[in-house]
Protein backbone atom coordinates (compact mmCIF):
# COMPACT_ATOMS: atom_id res chain seq x y z
CA UNK A 1 0.00 0.00 0.00
CA UNK A 2 2.81 2.35 0.97
CA UNK A 3 4.59 1.40 -2.22
CA UNK A 4 1.56 2.21 -4.39
CA UNK A 5 1.02 5.52 -2.59
CA UNK A 6 4.63 6.50 -3.23
CA UNK A 7 4.28 5.63 -6.91
CA UNK A 8 1.10 7.70 -7.13
CA UNK A 9 2.65 10.72 -5.42
CA UNK A 10 5.72 10.50 -7.61
CA UNK A 11 3.71 10.22 -10.82
CA UNK A 12 1.45 13.07 -9.75
CA UNK A 13 4.42 15.29 -8.94
CA UNK A 14 5.98 14.60 -12.31
CA UNK A 15 2.71 15.34 -14.07
CA UNK A 16 2.25 18.66 -12.28
CA UNK A 17 5.84 19.71 -13.00
CA UNK A 18 5.54 18.71 -16.65
CA UNK A 19 2.29 20.68 -17.06
CA UNK A 20 3.75 23.76 -15.38
CA UNK A 21 6.89 23.61 -17.47
CA UNK A 22 4.94 23.07 -20.65
CA UNK A 23 2.71 26.04 -19.91
CA UNK A 24 5.70 28.24 -19.34
CA UNK A 25 7.01 27.17 -22.72
CA UNK A 26 3.54 27.84 -24.14
CA UNK A 27 3.83 31.46 -23.08
CA UNK A 28 7.00 31.61 -25.15
CA UNK A 29 9.80 32.60 -22.90
CA UNK A 30 11.96 32.76 -25.99
CA UNK A 31 12.57 36.09 -27.62
CA UNK A 32 9.76 35.88 -30.15
CA UNK A 33 7.32 37.06 -27.51
CA UNK A 34 9.53 39.69 -25.99
CA UNK A 35 9.32 43.32 -26.86
CA UNK A 36 11.46 44.04 -29.87
CA UNK A 37 14.79 45.24 -28.73
CA UNK A 38 17.83 46.08 -30.75
CA UNK A 39 19.67 43.03 -29.58
CA UNK A 40 16.67 40.75 -30.00
CA UNK A 41 16.22 41.97 -33.57
CA UNK A 42 19.84 41.20 -34.33
CA UNK A 43 19.60 37.81 -32.74
CA UNK A 44 16.41 37.07 -34.65
CA UNK A 45 18.22 37.74 -37.90
CA UNK A 46 20.80 35.22 -36.79
CA UNK A 47 18.26 32.72 -35.51
CA UNK A 48 18.80 29.00 -35.72
CA UNK A 49 16.09 26.46 -36.33
CA UNK A 50 14.96 24.88 -33.10
CA UNK A 51 11.63 24.02 -31.57
CA UNK A 52 10.57 27.64 -31.93
CA UNK A 53 11.17 29.06 -35.41
CA UNK A 54 12.23 32.39 -33.95
CA UNK A 55 14.46 30.94 -31.32
CA UNK A 56 17.62 33.02 -31.20
CA UNK A 57 21.12 31.79 -31.03
CA UNK A 58 23.11 33.09 -28.13
CA UNK A 59 24.73 36.01 -29.87
CA UNK A 60 24.53 38.44 -27.02
CA UNK A 61 26.33 41.73 -27.23
CA UNK A 62 28.07 43.56 -24.44
CA UNK A 63 27.80 47.05 -25.88
CA UNK A 64 26.72 48.99 -28.95
CA UNK A 65 29.34 51.20 -30.57
CA UNK A 66 27.58 54.29 -31.79
CA UNK A 67 28.17 57.65 -33.28
CA UNK B 1 11.19 3.03 4.26
CA UNK B 2 13.72 0.91 2.42
CA UNK B 3 11.32 0.88 -0.55
CA UNK B 4 10.40 4.56 -0.46
CA UNK B 5 14.02 5.78 -0.36
CA UNK B 6 14.98 5.02 -3.98
CA UNK B 7 11.73 6.56 -5.21
CA UNK B 8 12.41 9.77 -3.34
CA UNK B 9 15.81 9.94 -4.98
CA UNK B 10 14.18 9.31 -8.36
CA UNK B 11 11.58 12.00 -7.71
CA UNK B 12 14.22 14.58 -6.84
CA UNK B 13 16.33 13.66 -9.86
CA UNK B 14 13.29 13.74 -12.14
CA UNK B 15 12.28 17.13 -10.85
CA UNK B 16 15.75 18.45 -11.52
CA UNK B 17 15.72 17.03 -15.01
CA UNK B 18 12.36 18.54 -15.83
CA UNK B 19 13.41 21.94 -14.64
CA UNK B 20 16.76 21.64 -16.34
CA UNK B 21 15.50 20.56 -19.76
CA UNK B 22 13.51 22.63 -22.18
CA UNK B 23 15.10 25.83 -21.00
CA UNK B 24 14.95 28.66 -23.45
CA UNK B 25 18.06 30.69 -24.26
CA UNK B 26 18.65 33.70 -22.09
CA UNK B 27 19.93 36.76 -23.86
CA UNK B 28 21.59 39.80 -22.39
CA UNK B 29 18.25 41.53 -21.82
CA UNK B 30 17.22 38.90 -19.32
CA UNK B 31 20.48 38.32 -17.52
CA UNK B 32 20.45 39.34 -13.88
CA UNK B 33 22.12 42.62 -13.11
CA UNK B 34 25.89 42.24 -13.12
CA UNK B 35 27.67 43.34 -9.96
CA UNK B 36 30.49 44.63 -12.17
CA UNK B 37 28.36 46.98 -14.23
CA UNK B 38 28.66 50.75 -13.79
CA UNK B 39 26.98 53.54 -15.71
CA UNK B 40 26.26 57.22 -15.48
CA UNK B 41 26.53 60.57 -17.21
CA UNK B 42 29.66 62.38 -18.30
CA UNK B 43 30.78 64.82 -21.01
CA UNK B 44 27.22 65.48 -22.11
CA UNK B 45 26.72 61.80 -22.83
CA UNK B 46 26.67 58.51 -20.95
CA UNK B 47 29.25 55.97 -19.92
CA UNK B 48 29.15 52.29 -19.17
CA UNK B 49 31.82 50.12 -17.60
CA UNK B 50 31.65 46.36 -17.19
CA UNK B 51 34.14 44.42 -15.12
CA UNK B 52 34.03 40.65 -15.34
CA UNK B 53 34.58 38.68 -12.18
CA UNK B 54 34.14 41.49 -9.67
CA UNK B 55 33.56 39.87 -6.31
CA UNK B 56 32.50 42.04 -3.40
CA UNK B 57 30.28 45.04 -2.77
CA UNK B 58 33.23 46.87 -1.22
CA UNK B 59 35.16 46.54 -4.49
CA UNK B 60 32.15 47.78 -6.37
CA UNK B 61 31.77 50.98 -4.35
CA UNK B 62 35.44 51.78 -4.61
CA UNK B 63 35.49 51.10 -8.31
CA UNK B 64 32.42 53.25 -8.97
CA UNK B 65 34.13 56.17 -7.25
CA UNK B 66 37.38 55.60 -9.16
CA UNK B 67 35.61 55.52 -12.53
CA UNK B 68 33.54 58.61 -11.85
CA UNK B 69 36.63 60.37 -10.52
CA UNK B 70 38.60 59.73 -13.71
CA UNK B 71 35.76 60.94 -15.92
CA UNK B 72 35.16 64.06 -13.85
CA UNK B 73 38.86 64.87 -14.00
CA UNK B 74 38.97 64.68 -17.80
CA UNK B 75 35.81 66.75 -18.05
CA UNK B 76 37.33 69.44 -15.83
CA UNK B 77 40.35 69.56 -18.11
CA UNK B 78 38.81 69.38 -21.58
CA UNK B 79 35.17 70.45 -21.51
CA UNK B 80 34.29 73.33 -23.80
CA UNK B 81 30.93 73.68 -22.03
CA UNK B 82 32.53 74.40 -18.66
CA UNK B 83 33.96 77.94 -18.70
CA UNK B 84 36.32 77.03 -15.87
CA UNK B 85 37.85 73.98 -17.55
CA UNK B 86 41.52 74.10 -18.44
CA UNK B 87 40.74 74.13 -22.14
CA UNK B 88 38.11 76.88 -21.81
CA UNK B 89 40.60 79.05 -19.94
CA UNK B 90 43.15 78.48 -22.69
CA UNK B 91 40.57 79.35 -25.34
CA UNK B 92 39.62 82.53 -23.49
CA UNK B 93 43.19 83.67 -23.09
CA UNK B 94 44.39 86.54 -25.23
CA UNK B 95 48.05 85.86 -24.86
CA UNK B 96 50.16 84.37 -27.59
CA UNK B 97 52.53 83.06 -24.90
CA UNK B 98 52.80 79.47 -23.71
CA UNK B 99 49.78 78.59 -21.59
CA UNK B 100 50.55 75.92 -18.95
CA UNK B 101 48.27 72.89 -19.17
CA UNK B 102 48.11 69.41 -17.71
CA UNK B 103 50.18 66.62 -19.27
CA UNK B 104 46.88 65.00 -20.28
CA UNK B 105 45.68 68.01 -22.29
CA UNK B 106 49.06 68.36 -23.96
CA UNK B 107 48.97 64.67 -24.86
CA UNK B 108 45.51 64.89 -26.45
CA UNK B 109 46.38 68.01 -28.43
CA UNK B 110 49.58 66.35 -29.67
CA UNK B 111 47.58 63.35 -30.87
CA UNK B 112 45.09 65.65 -32.58
CA UNK B 113 47.92 67.33 -34.45
CA UNK B 114 49.38 63.95 -35.43
CA UNK B 115 46.06 62.70 -36.85
CA UNK B 116 45.49 66.10 -38.45
CA UNK B 117 48.79 65.71 -40.31
CA UNK B 118 48.02 62.09 -41.22
CA UNK B 119 44.65 63.03 -42.69
CA UNK B 120 45.73 66.15 -44.53
CA UNK B 121 43.76 68.41 -42.20
CA UNK B 122 40.54 66.37 -42.16
CA UNK B 123 40.80 66.46 -38.38
CA UNK B 124 41.28 69.99 -37.08
CA UNK B 125 40.67 70.72 -33.41
CA UNK B 126 40.54 74.47 -34.07
CA UNK B 127 37.38 74.16 -36.16
CA UNK B 128 35.14 75.29 -33.26
CA UNK B 129 34.12 78.69 -34.68
CA UNK B 130 32.79 77.01 -37.83
CA UNK B 131 31.03 74.33 -35.78
CA UNK B 132 29.24 77.12 -33.93
CA UNK B 133 28.35 78.87 -37.20
CA UNK B 134 26.58 75.73 -38.33
CA UNK B 135 24.49 75.58 -35.14
CA UNK B 136 26.52 72.95 -33.31
CA UNK B 137 28.92 73.37 -30.41
CA UNK B 138 28.92 75.30 -27.13
CA UNK B 139 28.32 78.73 -28.69
CA UNK B 140 25.97 77.53 -31.39
CA UNK B 141 23.46 79.92 -32.85
CA UNK B 142 19.83 78.84 -33.38
CA UNK B 143 19.31 76.04 -35.84
CA UNK B 144 17.93 76.96 -39.22
CA UNK B 145 20.08 80.08 -39.56
CA UNK B 146 22.52 79.04 -42.23
CA UNK B 147 25.82 80.93 -42.34
CA UNK B 148 26.64 83.11 -45.29
CA UNK B 149 29.75 82.67 -47.39
CA UNK B 150 31.26 85.79 -45.82
CA UNK B 151 30.69 84.46 -42.32
CA UNK B 152 32.32 81.15 -43.22
CA UNK B 153 35.30 82.91 -44.77
CA UNK B 154 35.72 85.08 -41.68
CA UNK B 155 35.50 82.08 -39.34
CA UNK B 156 37.95 80.11 -41.48
CA UNK B 157 40.59 82.77 -40.85
CA UNK B 158 40.74 81.67 -37.20
CA UNK B 159 40.97 77.97 -38.07
CA UNK B 160 44.16 76.03 -38.63
CA UNK B 161 45.65 73.44 -36.31
CA UNK B 162 49.05 73.76 -37.96
CA UNK B 163 49.58 77.06 -36.17
CA UNK B 164 48.69 75.55 -32.80
CA UNK B 165 51.74 74.56 -30.76
CA UNK B 166 52.10 71.99 -28.02
CA UNK B 167 54.94 71.43 -25.58
CA UNK B 168 55.34 68.49 -23.19
CA UNK B 169 58.06 69.61 -20.78
CA UNK B 170 56.65 71.55 -19.09
CA UNK B 171 53.27 70.89 -20.72
CA UNK B 172 51.82 73.94 -22.39
CA UNK B 173 49.89 75.16 -25.45
CA UNK B 174 50.38 78.24 -27.57
CA UNK B 175 47.91 79.63 -30.09
CA UNK B 176 48.57 81.93 -33.01
CA UNK B 177 45.83 84.44 -32.26
CA UNK B 178 43.38 85.22 -29.43
CA UNK B 179 40.47 84.10 -31.64
CA UNK B 180 41.90 80.59 -32.05
CA UNK B 181 39.92 78.03 -30.07
CA UNK B 182 40.60 74.36 -29.43
CA UNK B 183 37.79 71.81 -29.20
CA UNK B 184 38.86 68.28 -28.29
CA UNK B 185 35.41 66.71 -28.66
CA UNK B 186 36.69 64.38 -31.36
CA UNK B 187 39.26 62.81 -29.02
CA UNK B 188 38.27 63.55 -25.43
CA UNK B 189 35.76 60.72 -25.06
CA UNK B 190 38.28 58.24 -26.37
CA UNK B 191 40.94 59.66 -24.06
CA UNK B 192 38.53 59.39 -21.12
CA UNK B 193 38.06 55.71 -21.96
CA UNK B 194 41.84 55.25 -21.95
CA UNK B 195 42.15 57.00 -18.59
CA UNK B 196 39.52 54.77 -17.00
CA UNK B 197 41.27 51.74 -18.50
CA UNK B 198 44.59 52.89 -17.10
CA UNK B 199 43.08 53.16 -13.61
CA UNK B 200 41.38 49.76 -13.85
CA UNK B 201 44.69 48.17 -14.79
CA UNK B 202 46.45 49.92 -11.92
CA UNK B 203 43.88 48.27 -9.67
CA UNK B 204 44.76 44.88 -11.12
CA UNK B 205 41.62 44.50 -13.22
CA UNK B 206 42.24 42.77 -16.53
CA UNK B 207 38.74 41.85 -17.79
CA UNK B 208 36.77 44.96 -18.63
CA UNK B 209 34.74 46.86 -21.19
CA UNK B 210 34.80 50.65 -20.93
CA UNK B 211 32.49 52.82 -23.02
CA UNK B 212 32.01 56.59 -23.11
CA UNK B 213 29.54 58.00 -25.63
CA UNK B 214 29.84 54.93 -27.85
CA UNK B 215 33.65 54.78 -27.89
CA UNK B 216 34.82 51.48 -26.42
CA UNK B 217 37.88 49.63 -25.21
CA UNK B 218 38.06 46.11 -23.85
CA UNK B 219 40.48 43.61 -22.39
CA UNK B 220 40.25 39.96 -21.44
CA UNK B 221 37.04 37.96 -21.66
CA UNK B 222 33.51 38.95 -20.68
CA UNK B 223 31.59 37.37 -17.81
CA UNK B 224 30.55 34.51 -20.12
CA UNK B 225 34.17 33.70 -20.84
CA UNK B 226 34.01 34.96 -24.44
CA UNK B 227 35.61 37.93 -26.18
CA UNK B 228 33.60 41.09 -25.58
CA UNK B 229 30.93 41.32 -28.25
CA UNK B 230 30.57 44.89 -29.52
CA UNK B 231 27.79 45.79 -31.91
CA UNK B 232 28.19 48.32 -34.69
CA UNK B 233 25.02 50.34 -34.87
CA UNK B 234 22.92 50.43 -38.03
CA UNK B 235 23.41 54.05 -39.19
CA UNK B 236 19.78 54.99 -39.62
CA UNK B 237 17.71 57.78 -38.14
CA UNK B 238 14.67 55.52 -37.73
CA UNK B 239 14.94 53.56 -34.52
CA UNK B 240 18.03 51.65 -33.57
CA UNK B 241 19.46 48.49 -34.99
CA UNK B 242 22.65 46.53 -35.30
CA UNK B 243 24.67 46.17 -38.46
CA UNK B 244 27.42 43.88 -37.23
CA UNK B 245 28.88 42.40 -34.08
CA UNK B 246 32.61 42.65 -33.56
CA UNK B 247 34.50 40.47 -31.08
CA UNK B 248 36.78 43.06 -29.54
CA UNK B 249 40.01 41.48 -28.44
CA UNK B 250 41.81 43.95 -26.23
CA UNK B 251 41.57 46.86 -28.61
CA UNK B 252 39.51 50.03 -28.83
CA UNK B 253 36.73 50.86 -31.27
CA UNK B 254 35.30 54.27 -32.09
CA UNK B 255 32.56 55.24 -34.51
CA UNK B 256 31.83 58.44 -36.34
CA UNK B 257 28.66 59.07 -38.34
CA UNK B 258 26.07 61.57 -39.42
CA UNK B 259 22.89 59.76 -38.46
CA UNK B 260 22.22 61.10 -34.96
CA UNK B 261 23.29 64.70 -34.65
CA UNK B 262 22.04 66.77 -37.58
CA UNK B 263 19.34 69.19 -38.70
CA UNK B 264 17.47 69.56 -41.94
CA UNK B 265 16.60 72.70 -43.82
CA UNK B 266 14.76 72.88 -47.14
CA UNK B 267 15.20 69.14 -47.55
CA UNK B 268 18.96 69.26 -47.04
CA UNK B 269 20.61 67.49 -44.13
CA UNK B 270 23.38 69.27 -42.26
CA UNK B 271 25.29 66.95 -39.96
CA UNK B 272 27.39 67.93 -36.99
CA UNK B 273 30.69 66.86 -38.48
CA UNK B 274 32.35 69.77 -40.23
CA UNK B 275 34.92 69.44 -42.96
CA UNK B 276 37.52 71.93 -41.75
CA UNK B 277 38.96 72.21 -45.25
CA UNK B 278 35.63 73.38 -46.69
CA UNK B 279 34.12 75.14 -43.69
CA UNK B 280 30.84 73.28 -43.98
CA UNK B 281 29.23 70.00 -42.87
CA UNK B 282 30.38 66.92 -44.71
CA UNK B 283 28.03 65.81 -47.46
CA UNK B 284 28.83 62.42 -48.92
CA UNK B 285 27.34 58.95 -48.91
CA UNK B 286 29.38 57.64 -46.00
CA UNK B 287 26.94 57.04 -43.14
CA UNK B 288 29.39 55.83 -40.51
CA UNK B 289 32.87 54.54 -40.01
CA UNK B 290 34.08 52.39 -37.12
CA UNK B 291 37.80 52.22 -36.42
CA UNK B 292 39.92 49.86 -34.33
CA UNK B 293 43.12 50.97 -32.64
CA UNK B 294 45.30 50.05 -29.70
CA UNK B 295 43.97 52.97 -27.71
CA UNK B 296 40.62 54.69 -27.78
CA UNK B 297 41.88 58.25 -28.23
CA UNK B 298 43.50 57.26 -31.51
CA UNK B 299 40.45 55.29 -32.64
CA UNK B 300 38.25 58.29 -31.84
CA UNK B 301 40.41 60.75 -33.75
CA UNK B 302 40.84 58.44 -36.73
CA UNK B 303 37.09 57.77 -36.93
CA UNK B 304 36.37 61.49 -37.21
CA UNK B 305 39.15 62.03 -39.75
CA UNK B 306 38.06 59.11 -41.93
CA UNK B 307 34.45 60.23 -41.76
CA UNK B 308 35.37 63.73 -42.92
CA UNK B 309 37.42 62.27 -45.76
CA UNK B 310 34.44 60.24 -46.96
CA UNK B 311 34.08 56.88 -48.66
CA UNK B 312 36.81 57.30 -51.27
CA UNK B 313 39.59 59.30 -49.64
CA UNK B 314 38.84 57.67 -46.28
CA UNK B 315 39.07 54.14 -47.62
CA UNK B 316 42.28 55.01 -49.39
CA UNK B 317 43.87 56.44 -46.25
CA UNK B 318 42.76 53.46 -44.14
CA UNK B 319 44.23 51.06 -46.68
CA UNK B 320 47.50 52.97 -47.03
CA UNK B 321 48.08 53.09 -43.28
CA UNK B 322 46.58 49.67 -42.42
CA UNK B 323 43.88 51.18 -40.23
CA UNK B 324 41.24 48.52 -39.45
CA UNK B 325 37.92 50.19 -40.25
CA UNK B 326 34.37 49.39 -41.27
CA UNK B 327 32.83 51.89 -43.70
CA UNK B 328 29.03 51.86 -44.08
CA UNK B 329 28.08 53.70 -47.25
CA UNK B 330 24.52 54.63 -48.21
CA UNK B 331 23.19 53.05 -51.36
CA UNK B 332 19.79 53.03 -53.01
CA UNK B 333 19.10 49.71 -51.28
CA UNK B 334 20.45 50.34 -47.83
CA UNK B 335 24.09 50.27 -46.82
CA UNK B 336 27.16 48.83 -48.46
CA UNK B 337 29.83 47.54 -46.10
CA UNK B 338 33.52 48.07 -46.68
CA UNK B 339 35.61 46.36 -44.01
CA UNK B 340 39.24 47.20 -44.55
CA UNK B 341 42.64 46.28 -43.09
CA UNK B 342 41.32 43.08 -41.48
CA UNK B 343 38.45 44.72 -39.61
CA UNK B 344 36.80 41.68 -38.00
CA UNK B 345 33.14 41.33 -38.88
CA UNK B 346 30.77 38.53 -38.01
CA UNK B 347 28.88 36.74 -40.80
CA UNK B 348 25.74 38.67 -41.88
Amino acid sequence: MTFLATIAVFAGTLAVIWVCNHRRGGRHECSCSRSRSVLADYERRHSSSASCPNRPTLISTDMIARN
Amino acid sequence: MRIIGPFLVLAIAGTGLLFGLNRTPVDSKTRPADAGAFSGATMGTTYSVKVAGLSTAANRDRLAAEIQGQLDRINRLMSTYDPDSELSRFNASDSGQWFPVSPETARVVAEAIRVGDLSGGALDVTVGPIVDLWSFGPEARPQGVLPTGEEITAAMSTVGYTRLEVRHDPPALRKPSPACRVDLSSLAKGFAVDQVVERLEELGIDRYMVEVGGEIRTAGLNSSGNPWQIAVELPTTEGRGIQRVVPLDGRAMATSGDYRNYFEQDGVRFCHIIDPRAGRPVSHRLASVSVLADNCMRADALATALFVLGPEEGLQLAAEHSIPALFLVRTDRGFAEYPISHFPVSPP
